[in-house]
């Protein structure tokens, strides 16, 4: 699995990882936009899920809370992207040999959770934004 | 002191990081490895030492730049939660697919 963080043009910052898996990408389109497999996986279990762009998807946050967002891009079986809070998850499925499937996963978040003040976040942005540059050294 | 984005969206900035990462290097190497002028990347290089990314020291008549550890040093406790997260996450999901039948069922719905 190969792991990239980078600023988006917004300034936010953006974790995209990959992963190949040794399934054709319709199964694996099920297993991200079904709610029934989507629990068995995500970090969150899935509270609510319409299958639909701008349908409600919700997670239970395991402390008696919600984390509420809307579907935002649904192309089976190739991408489906919704926002969660004030984050965005991006799932892109491509083909892989006859019977593989790349996912190419992005989470784009904000920094400021994870800070006390603006010059102390950005410096963490920058720390993160070093390591992608390591990695595309290392790549 | 310019926004660390506006720093680093610079494709040659990011560049000069990324040479930078193998160790310490002259201005002129730099030059060099860059294919820019010296005034352009001595420009570039001021940008990412007022961003408190590279920091240079005089050696005889050689400016050598290098990586700032300090940022850099901070990686891993603030990624590292969301890349465990997702990680386990997947780690689920390869799981998961395993045991899942390829087609469809209607027992599944």
């Amino acid at each position: 699995m190969t792991n990239v963080v980078r600023a988006t043009a917004e300034g936010r910052c953006e974790l995209r990882m990959e992963r190949r898996f040794p399934h054709p990408p319709r199964k694996v389109w099920r297993a991200l936009t079904e709610s029934a497999h989507l629990s068995r996986w995500y970090p969150f279990p899935v509270r609510e899920l319409e299958l639909a762009v701008g349908g409600t998807i919700s997670f239970d946050d395991g402390q008696g809370g919600a984390l509420s967002g809307v579907v935002t891009v649904l192309d089976p079986p190739g991408v489906f992207a919704f926002s969660e809070q004030d984050d965005l998850l991006r799932f892109e499925l491509h083909s892989d040999g006859p019977d593989g499937c790349l996912l190419v996963f992005t989470h784009v978040f904000d920094d400021s959770g994870h800070s006390a003040n603006n010059t102390e976040g950005w410096q963490k942005c920058l720390a993160v934004l070093g390591e992608a540059l390591a990695q595309d050294a290392e790549g | 002191m310019a926004n660390a984005f506006e720093v680093l969206a610079e494709p040659r900035r990011r560049q000069i990081l990324d040479l930078l990462r193998g160790g310490e290097l002259p201005v002129g190497e730099l030059v060099h490895r860059v294919g820019l002028t010296q005034p352009a990347v001595s420009k570039h290089l001021r940008v990412l030492r007022e961003a408190g990314l590279v920091e240079v020291r005089q050696d005889a008549q050689r400016r050598l730049y290098r990586l700032r550890p300090g940022p850099l040093a901070e990686i891993d406790s603030w990624l590292a939660p969301y890349r465990l997260l997702w990680e386990q996450g997947f780690d689920s999901l390869a799981q998961h697919l395993s045991t899942m039948p390829d087609e469809q069922t209607g027992a599944e719905q």
